[in-house]
């Protein structure tokens, strides 16, 4: 076990940069399962939000037209309620925390009733937007109401009283609606599981990175010419070398595994290990292993530091977006998620998925979360070989050009 | 120093494996951004959706729904694409095929049907709702003032007179731009790697090049310029490329103020190579340990600019905002944001200031630190 024991050294050496490695990671990980881990509802259903969200600024308070317009707005939209200047207001425009801003001018309610065009609404809202489309029917439907109403029922419109029964008429009307039923309706997870499912994908892109940058870190020193020269003329054997360097990478992802679950069990405050919380250490155990390999395999290929840098950001970060880690998997194309089941993050995010229905709904088979297991186990497998075939290219190759300086000299 | 700056060129040109990974990688990334997003954006914006409609009885009532149905516009094209069904049954088929997302029955009076919530069914909900408020009312009058018919035949309104659109923004809202602004600054971070490298190819403690290098006799300032230089050309280049690949690939709108960008370009690469630079004077570790300071802090900077989720970006503005105004990924990633979004340059003038003091504080402190930096044994 001499490689082994060489591997730990080599590995002891690189302690600080191991730490830094996880430590970062670990902070996005905590960052973004508490923070956006709360507000995930809200994140996910903003994609298909059933009211948009909007800001009101009623400068005509008093007016029994433009109060009544923003009680009526109140409770058919989101209220945002928080001070914005200009510029807050287009950047919350762009992300979307706010969808439509009005505000009612002083002045309005009587603009409105005597049909003159002086004063108008302010609407600030990014055109075509299906959200702001639906905030502008509702303005639209009030403002009509109220003017028929005016124009049909009274003449004499300055009175605050007749105005306000002209506004409670509109709101009566306004209360009416269709009748809707679903026609399937389709069974939705609580809300801390949702969280939960999060916080393990997230997970993945946190293994994938830190095992990438950490197994090809200490595996390059390895591949380091003169190093592997010396190894080529000690007695082992090239197969049983590389099993060693395996082993103790084995024993660096393991580490990182138990760390990494620690870390997330203390953000969930959840400390017990029922069925489900067992199935997800196991997946994200299969994921280690995967990630490991492809480490070994990056490692073997090439000892370029930036190199290692690019592969690890490309895997980690590309293979999350579109296997489902940061976008759910809802939200991919048809396409998208064929090209990803290509990726073992796309069988890893399936195996949340299976385990969660498997703990929550009886009788259900468990045949998928063994398929999404195994599959995983496959890519770890294969890249594992092809690290080996890499070495033994690499081999061929120094053989080649040693004998070729030899025949020089 | 010219001299210097030709052959780092032309030794960075040599370093294939770098060169390769430094600028395929964000390029990757980009394109995996596109798949992932591809779905997404486009379901914010309005487009005409199919609707089924089924009538039970027909009668003059059934009738007018059906023209108003599918005569409602919004722009210039029409909100409904309407389908007639026979039976309740056929439309759910077609509903659960998603061929349609809302069905409409118009029997004795109007009802809707829907598979799940969204935003084509919210707003034809609330198309269906004015429907039947409308009809209520007119039933309404009708009953109670008859005399009233003749206003409400002539009723005319438009709401639209009635608000003024103060929308001041160029580029329309997309959220999912903020990823690609935050890889653009990860893109220039990254070059970071290069101006470590630069650093400690010249400095004596740092690699055998530096110990040879700092005997000779030209001058450490002249080393550092051409060195610094040629990282920050090679930088400029690769983010162009990332940019050039955005805009003509993957078609990402970026705002099309070219000089404006080319300036944010050469910044933020800039800002970029001087955080290398910085941080290997600053430390006193070995480069792998500082290649993973490096790796840490731009993962970290990016982060924190909205590259895993464009609302951190956001968060971190509202929560905290003085580090929003000295992290350098997020300055990029708002520079090139402003460009898209705002009218005027303010708030890109404001990014770009601020990005300028960062690279002459992180230049000024290697300056100050490497300056008669010399070394009595090694």
């Amino acid at each position: 076990m001499r490689v082994f024991k060489a591997m730990l050294k080599v590995t002891g050496k690189h302690i600080v940069e191991l730490t830094v490695y996880f430590f970062v990671f670990m902070v996005m990980m905590v960052y973004m399962t508490s923070i956006l881990g709360s507000v995930e509802d809200d994140q996910l259903s903003s994609f298909t939000p059933n009211k948009p969200n909007v800001y009101i600024v009623n400068d005509d308070k008093g007016d029994p037209v433009s109060d009544g317009l923003e009680e009526y707005l109140s409770e058919n939209v989101q209220i945002v309620d928080i001070k914005l200047e200009k510029d807050a207001i287009a950047d919350a425009l762009f992300y979307q925390k706010i969808e439509y801003v009005l505000r009612i001018p002083t002045g309005f309610g009587d603009a409105l009733l005597n049909d003159s065009r002086e004063v108008l609404l302010e609407k600030t809202a990014s055109p075509n937007m299906t959200s702001a489309i639906n905030a502008d029917m509702l303005v639209d439907r009030y403002l009509r109401t109220v003017r028929l109403y005016a124009d049909v029922e009274l003449k004499e419109t300055s009175d605050q009283s007749v105005r306000e029964a002209l506004v409670n008429q509109t709101r009566i009307n306004l209360e009416k609606s269709t009748p809707l039923s679903f026609s399937e309706r389709e069974k939705k997870t609580e809300s801390s599981d949702d969280r939960m499912c999060f916080g393990y994908g997230y997970l993945s892109y946190a293994i994938m990175s830190i095992l990438i940058l950490a197994v090809t870190s200490v595996t390059s020193v390895f591949i380091q010419s003169e190093v592997r020269s010396r190894m080529r003329c000690s007695p082992i054997k090239t197969g049983n070398l590389q099993l060693q360097l395996f082993l103790g990478n084995l024993c660096l992802a393991v580490l990182f595994w138990l760390l990494l679950n620690a870390v997330i069990a203390l953000v969930f405050q959840d400390f017990n290990l029922d069925s489900l919380r067992l199935l997800l250490l196991l997946n994200s155990f299969v994921f280690s292993l995967v990630s490991l390999s492809l480490g070994f395999l990056i490692g073997n290929l090439t000892a370029s530091r930036n190199a290692h840098n690019a592969i690890a950001n490309v895997m980690g970060l590309g293979l999350s977006f579109i296997s489902g880690v940061f976008v759910p998997q809802e939200l991919l194309g048809a396409t998208v998620l064929r090209i990803a089941s290509f990726t073992p993050t796309y069988w890893y995010i399936g195996a949340i998925e299976e385990s969660f229905r498997i703990t929550s709904e009886t009788g259900y088979a468990i045949g998928k979360l063994i398929a999404c297991l195994a599959i995983q186990l496959c890519f770890a497998l294969s890249f594992l070989a092809l690290s080996l075939v890499v070495s033994m290219q690499r081999r061929r190759r120094t053989l080649a050009s040693d004998n070729f300086e030899l025949n020089e000299a | 120093m010219w001299r210097i700056y030709q052959y780092r060129m032309k030794a960075h040109f040599r370093d294939w494996d770098n060169l390769f990974w430094g600028m395929l990688f964000p390029i990757i990334l980009s394109t995996f951004f596109t798949m992932a997003f591809s779905n997404i954006s486009s379901g914010d914006y309005f487009k005409t959706f199919p609707v089924a409609l089924v009538i039970e009885s027909e009668s003059m009532y059934s009738d007018n729904f059906e023209d108003t149905l599918s005569s409602v516009q919004i722009g210039d094209s029409e909100l409904f694409d309407v389908r007639v069904f026979d039976s309740v049954e056929k439309a759910d088929g077609a509903m659960h095929d998603e061929a349609v997302d809302v069905v409409f029955i118009y029997g004795d009076s109007l009802e809707m049907r829907v598979k799940n919530d969204g935003m084509n069914q919210t707003v034809a909900k609330h198309f269906a709702d004015q429907y039947v408020q409308s009809e209520a009312m007119y039933t309404h009058l009708f009953e109670t003032n008859p005399e009233a018919i003749p206003t409400l035949s002539s009723f005319e309104f438009d709401a639209s007179n009635y608000i003024s659109d103060m929308n001041q923004q160029r580029g329309d809202v997309d959220p999912m731009l903020g990823y690609y602004y935050a890889l653009i600054a990860m893109a220039c971070l990254f070059g970071s790697f290069a101006g470590l490298k630069e650093t400690s190819f010249i400095e004596a403690n740092q690699s055998s090049t530096g110990a040879r290098i700092q005997v000779s006799p030209v001058q450490k300032s002249r080393m550092y310029i051409g060195g610094l230089l040629s990282a920050t050309t090679l930088q400029v280049f690769s983010v162009s490329l990332l940019l050039t690949y955005m805009t003509f690939v993957l078609k990402v709108d970026l705002g099309e103020r070219f000089p404006a960008l080319a300036l944010a370009t050469v910044v933020g690469a800039s800002a970029g190579v001087a955080l290398g630079a910085f941080v290997a004077l600053v430390s006193k570790k070995n480069l792998k340990v500082k290649n993973a300071m490096l790796t840490a802090i731009s993962m970290a900077l990016s982060f924190f600019a909205g590259l895993m989720a464009h609302e951190i970006k956001y968060l971190i503005h509202e929560k905290a905002p003085i580090f929003s105004y000295v992290n350098p990924a997020n300055l990029i990633a708002d520079a090139y944001y402003a460009l898209y979004y705002y009218p005027d340059y303010h708030r890109y003038w404001l990014n770009i200031a601020i990005l300028v003091g960062l690279i002459i504080v992180m230049y000024s402190t290697v300056i100050i630190m490497a300056r008669r930096r010399s070394y009595e044994s090694i």
